[in-house]
């Protein structure tokens, strides 16, 4: 597989390293009346689609960013790759 | 050793070259050019191997990589290799070969009883004859089954030679160095673009080389070579022969084997072969076609060949494969046979052609039958003469067989691609679906005149340069002479007795496909499965198709509603040598050193696999057999003055940055935001999900400046975590992260003389006594005149103990210079072992413990989850099962009957009750002899062992049939109080 | 003199081997500083003031000949920096230039530096690394972190035919062996 970098370009998905659904970068907020139950929803409950999925792979053999790759679990095109840090600024996270 | 079959002049063989060869262990000539079988038949060897099943004689089939009969095994000793195919078997001299499956001799095999038991070797005989009674399968049936079937032998020992992997890049691989193969890459080489051109064969041209039809007034190959000379001589064109591409992989990535040194003698040492990984922009398949055969009565016997092959053998090889042969064919390629054998003075028997048209040229003295039907053969080694539907005996010595071409879709198919049924040519051709940026021209893609395989050859490309944006190179308009190639479909004879053959390689015959169907086996899928139809090395490739129209027959459906199975990597068999490549023995994997490697190789270390670093595990001394003596000295002299240890395998990880100290109070379980600068804390790293992940010290260097460390195992995975929470979960932070795990080489000094010790070394302006440097305190000081160093007060053996690192490039000389000023305090180093039990002795916890699995409550670390702040792992950290009072906690444990020794992976049962998962309270992580207590003592996790100090338990050991009674005690064996580190 | 006394040694002891169009060597001597930032332009006006350079973008490389030093954008927020050791505190120079717009980690001694260079270093290259080294894709300036027999490798082409290698200390030998067996198969 060949994960089009935003920064670095096209690059062979050995250099990477797998975490999953990009949901993980939705870690609730702590303070929240019900964060037992988004906590437990947030470790442990994914969508498994056959489709377009977007999840989290870390560049570890090469520039050590976060990336979000939308990738068909079916025929894995991957139609999409942004940098996890910009996914999580335009979500809202900030510090 | 005459070759008599050799034709006497013509083909691409270079007569000057002679190269002797054994078969069997009989000698024999051929010349080079040649494969193995070309040169076996050139010496009128016909029988060639036993078949899989029936272990009926077998010949030579085919000229190329879709061989089903010819697999001999080549070379000896560990260099053995079985299932070899004699057509892709270049010759060299001294190649030793034998045939296969047979018990006794090739032409009296004991084995070929079978044969006479075919009613019971039916489809599905396995699933059927072998049922009961049960016990009977594992020992009579299957090993009786697998010494008479199978293939070849493996040498058994392990294979000498190496094998290499690499990586190419190009605009546009180009699969198939035959006629639209050769016209793509032209036209893609002259427009500049990057080309690889590949191909299975050792000489370029593909089915130019085994036809007589010429290119721009050349003779085929001649066109094929210059061709050849001219991509070679572009920087932007690599050729590669004797590269078979074998699997399309997602975004445009192949895989191909090269064979390198298989056509010689000897490798030399150097790779044998090669596995590319090749990324491309497009890729052209330009594979061409397979011809198929026709299911009749007895189509198996040696001499009973594809059409296709015997051409080329004649053309290309210079090998008549017979001093009489007949054709069998449903379309016009078969009459080509007859014609390029008759112009080489080959006598042509008899043209037989199952369909009712007028005839086409047929050589002068060939008998030419029409609309009509093989339906016997027979000769006991070799075919002597066929039988027609009339009755009709006519004597030869070859029967060439075509029912057809099939193309070469398999790469199409890699990802799922479903191949179409096209009617016109009988044949499926490459789906819609196809691979990212694969195109398909040639006979691969059901083009089959050489003048249109050329034609599409160059569009193709240009269509692909026009996708690049680029113009396409002045039309040389190849120009090729004109063949014919009709057909009408026409699959098996149905007249006649004995067997006819679909799958020669599994002995799969037209009843074995009407049973499977009978029984209920009716899709595609099923009957390959339930009959092994178009299994094993050669996949079926002159086999499926014809299998599956039988099918359709039986079923009375066309065959397009029958559908096919599709293809799976890899197109031809790849050794698993060349999977695996370097990566065999110590070169499976890496291997890391700490700086002060060589200075414990030279002082007795004996090393351990720790990940991959190799850490020191004891430092034997002259006169100490048993590890548990050096171990113990070692704890001991630690312990009375001082030990030294190299650390350096723990992960250090320098944070920076006007947030850091906040990024570090957010990832630690417990606080970091108020820790002074010049101090260390121990901190604990939890999961989201609240268990821990792991642990280390951290230490403060500036107000914005931390360096963290974690254990061995998990420095990999605590950063990949940091660069999460940093990049992914607070990207407003200012922090910053970098490893500097290999920047410094780490020691730790440890005993009550270790201060003394590093006085020695620290340069005079850096104070380190007690007072200046208290338990906890970190600083950057210098050692041996100027060394910057890092210096950290902290203690994992409990004693007063230091943790000193420098520059990775003073290691080595850093742990010769401690042991020199630890001369006059009988200073030890102490391995990973001494490490172990002065850890247990302070109850500290390491990946034993800390297994995925627990939390800081189980580790008795329930005060370090702080209630002032969030962090990670802070919310699921408090649900309910992790907090109750009654969980597991880690507590010590020492046998009641000190004569006894604890074991590892024990479990905890109550006293009197039954070694039963239910009563299962606990078990055991970590166990040592302390020579201290001069007892075993260990540690543990059980439920509410907090609150169970001085009860006795049974440590329960079922597997190594031990179970001993255990009193539970405090984890700190050692100074409890924890006097000694702040002395 | 002190009473005792450290030694330094390189992470590959000085490996030099050469065949036939190739040449594997250790590089050592060479400071290595990691300059993280999170103002790019704060830091590029830095360089600029006191090294007169403008700050390459990831992926790509800048000489300042005059000081034998190298910049090696690897990070869209981390440069390395390699220039000649002669000091202790080689971090320390660099932090003069970046101010306080940069900040600095030593890494001098966590890498082992090969040269891998002559007409067949491309060819033995291809041998361990993924990365399409052709000279018009991969040009002389560029640098990249890959992968290479599971070790993690920058590669920098400094050269038409000569690459700088520097891969981690500690693997350094099992690294030299890989590059090493990749000339030996290919000559």
């Amino acid at each position: 597989m060949i994960i089009n970098h935003p920064l670095l370009g096209p690059r062979d998905a050995s250099e990477f390293t797998y975490l999953g659904d990009a949901s993980l970068i939705d870690r609730p907020d702590p303070e929240a009346d019900d964060a037992a139950k988004q906590f437990h929803d947030y470790v442990y409950l994914r969508d498994n689609p056959v489709g377009e999925h977007r999840e989290l792979w870390f560049h570890e053999h090469g520039d050590r960013s976060w990336l979000v790759v939308t990738r068909n679990t079916l025929t894995h095109e991957i139609t999409r790759v942004e940098l996890a840090k910009d996914v999580a600024i335009a979500r809202g996270r900030r510090r | 050793m005459t070759q008599a079959f050799r034709l006497a002049k013509g083909g691409l063989v270079d007569r000057s070259q002679t190269l002797e060869f054994r078969f069997d262990g009989a000698a024999y000539n051929g010349h080079g050019g040649d494969t193995l079988a070309s040169a076996l038949l050139a010496n009128g060897v016909r029988m060639v191997g036993r078949s899989f099943k029936y272990h009926r004689p077998r010949g030579i089939f085919s000229a190329g990589s879709e061989e089903p009969n010819a697999l001999v095994e080549l070379r000896r000793g560990a260099r053995q290799e079985p299932n070899t195919r004699a057509t892709m078997a270049e010759l060299f001299g001294g190649l030793d070969a034998r045939s296969q499956n047979y018990r006794g001799s090739l032409k009296y095999d004991l084995l070929a009883v079978n044969d006479l038991f075919s009613p019971f070797l039916s489809a599905g005989f396995y699933y059927k004859t072998f049922m009961w009674p049960k016990p009977f399968w594992e020992k009579l049936y299957e090993p009786a089954i697998r010494a008479a079937a199978g293939l070849g032998r493996l040498s058994r020992e392990p294979d000498p030679d190496v094998y290499d992997k690499g990586y190419l890049h190009c605009d546009i691989l180009v699969i198939g160095a035959g006629p639209s193969g050769l016209s793509a890459a032209l036209t893609a080489g002259r427009a500049g673009v990057r080309v690889i051109l590949a191909d299975e064969d050792f000489r370029i041209g593909g089915r130019l080389n085994a036809e007589t039809l010429g290119v721009n007034d050349m003779a085929g190959s001649d066109w094929a070579d210059a061709t050849r000379a001219e991509l070679a001589s572009m920087d932007n064109v690599r050729v590669m022969t004797r590269t078979t591409v074998f699997g399309a992989y997602d975004h445009g990535v192949y895989g191909a084997i090269e064979r390198q040194t298989d056509h010689l003698p000897h490798s030399s040492g150097k790779p044998r072969q090669v596995l590319w990984r090749i990324y491309t922009r497009r890729a052209i398949v330009c594979a061409g076609a397979t011809e198929r055969s026709i299911a009749f009565p007895d189509n198996d016997r040696p001499g009973v060949m594809l059409a296709g092959g015997v051409r080329a053998y004649a053309n290309r090889f210079a090998v008549g494969t017979g001093r009489s042969v007949s054709i069998f064919t449903n379309n016009d390629t078969g009459w080509r046979t007859a014609s390029d054998l008759s112009a080489k003075g080959v006598p042509i028997a008899a043209i037989i052609d199952t369909r009712e048209i007028s005839p086409l040229a047929a050589p002068r003295g060939a008998a030419v039958v029409m609309g009509g039907r093989v339906t016997g053969t027979k000769g006991r080694h070799c075919v002597r003469s066929i039988t027609l539907a009339g009755g009709q005996t006519i004597e030869c010595d070859c029967l060439a067989v075509s029912g057809g071409w099939s193309p070469n879709v398999h790469l199409t198919c890699h990802q799922r691609g479903r191949p179409q049924w096209n009617e016109d040519i009988a044949a499926f051709t490459p789906g819609g679906d196809m691979p990212f940026g694969m195109r398909v021209a040639g006979a691969a893609n059901g083009i089959y005149s050489l003048q249109n395989c050329l034609a599409d050859g160059r569009e193709t490309a240009v269509g692909i340069l026009d996708e690049f944006g680029l113009n396409p190179p002045a039309d040389d308009a190849l120009t090729a002479d004109e063949e014919a190639a009709s057909i009408s479909a026409f699959w098996h004879v149905r007249e006649g007795k004995g067997r006819a053959f679909v799958d020669l390689q599994n002995d799969v015959t037209v009843k074995d496909i009407r049973l499977s169907h009978q029984e209920g086996f009716r899709s595609v899928e099923h009957l390959k499965r339930y009959s092994t139809l178009g299994m094993a090395t050669d996949q079926g490739r002159t086999a499926n198709v014809l299998g599956l129209a039988i099918l359709a027959q039986a079923s009375g459906k066309s065959i397009p509603e029958t559908g096919t199975t599709i293809f799976r990597p890899p197109y031809t068999p790849v050794a698993i040598g060349a999977i695996a490549g370097r990566s065999r023995g110590k070169e499976f994997r890496s291997v890391r050193k700490t700086p002060g490697h060589r200075w414990a190789e030279k002082n007795g270390a004996k090393f351990v696999e720790s990940g991959l670093w190799m850490r020191a595990q004891w430092f034997a001394r002259e006169g100490e057999t048993h590890w548990r003596q050096s171990c113990d000295r070692e704890v001991r002299q630690t312990r009375a003055s001082v030990g030294i240890c190299d650390v350096t395998t723990l992960g250090k990880i320098d944070i920076q940055g006007r947030d850091a100290a906040e990024f570090v109070n957010r990832v630690y379980s417990n606080g970091f935001a108020k820790l002074p600068v010049g101090k260390c804390r121990y901190g604990l790293v939890l999961r989201e999900d609240g268990l821990v992940m792991d642990d280390g010290t951290t230490a403060r260097l500036g107000e914005n400046h931390f360096v963290m460390t974690t254990t061995t195992a998990n420095a990999v995975t605590v950063f990949r975590h940091l660069e999460f929470c940093r990049q992914c979960l607070w990207p407003g932070l200012d922090v910053h992260l970098i490893s500097v795990t290999e920047q410094w080489a780490q020691a730790a000094i440890a005993g009550p003389n270790a201060r003394k010790l590093l006085e020695k070394l620290v340069d005079p302006d850096h104070d380190i006594s007690s007072d200046a440097f208290p338990f906890m305190a970190c600083g950057e000081i210098s050692v041996c005149g100027g060394v910057p160093t890092r210096l950290f007060r902290i203690s994992f053996s409990g004693e007063l103990a230091y943790e000193i690192a420098v520059p990775a490039r003073y290691g080595n000389s850093l742990m010769a210079v401690l042991m020199q000023a630890g001369e006059e305090f009988g200073a030890t180093p102490y391995g990973v072992e001494a490490l172990n039990v002065m850890r247990i002795e302070k109850g500290h916890a390491t990946g034993s413990e800390l297994n995925g699995q627990t939390s800081a409550r189980d580790l008795g670390l329930g005060r370090m989850m702080s209630d002032r702040k969030d962090y990670i792992g802070r919310v699921l950290s408090q649900r309910e099962h992790l907090v109750r009072e009654d969980g597991l906690k880690l507590v010590g444990f020492k046998p009641v009957d000190t004569a006894q020794e604890l074991k590892a992976g024990a479990h905890f049962i109550a006293k009197g009750k039954e070694m039963t998962t239910e009563n299962d309270e606990g078990w055991m992580t970590s166990v040592a002899w302390s020579p201290n207590l001069q007892t075993s003592i260990g540690l543990g996790f059980i439920e509410r062992g907090d609150s169970r100090i001085g009860e006795t338990v049974i440590a329960a050991d079922p597997l190594r049939e031990k179970s001993i009674e255990v009193e539970i005690v405090s984890p700190h064996f050692i100074d409890p109080e924890g006097e000694r580190l702040r002395g | 003199m002190a009473e005792f006394d450290l030694i330094a040694e390189s992470p590959l002891n000085g490996l030099q081997r050469a065949f036939e169009g190739v040449t594997v060597e250790e590089v050592s001597g060479r400071a290595i500083v990691s300059v993280a930032f999170s103002d790019r332009a704060g830091l590029e006006q830095a360089v600029r003031t006191s090294l007169d350079l403008t700050l390459p973008f990831v992926g790509n490389t800048a000489r300042v000949e005059t000081r034998d030093l190298l910049i090696l954008s690897l990070q869209s927020d981390q440069i390395f920096v390699l220039f000649p050791q002669t000091g202790h505190r080689p971090d320390l120079e660099i932090a003069e230039i970046a101010g306080d717009q940069g900040l600095v980690t030593d890494q001098s001694d966590g890498w082992a530096l090969l040269r891998v260079s002559g007409p067949g270093s491309r060819t033995a290259l291809e041998r361990i690394c993924m990365l399409d080294l052709h000279p018009d894709i991969f040009t002389v300036g560029a640098v990249a972190r890959t992968v290479m027999e599971h070790l993690g490798v920058i590669i920098h082409r400094d050269g038409e035919q000569s690459f700088l290698l520097m891969s981690a200390r500690s693997s350094a030998e099992s690294f030299a062996h890989a590059v090493v067996t990749s000339v030996e198969n290919v000559i």
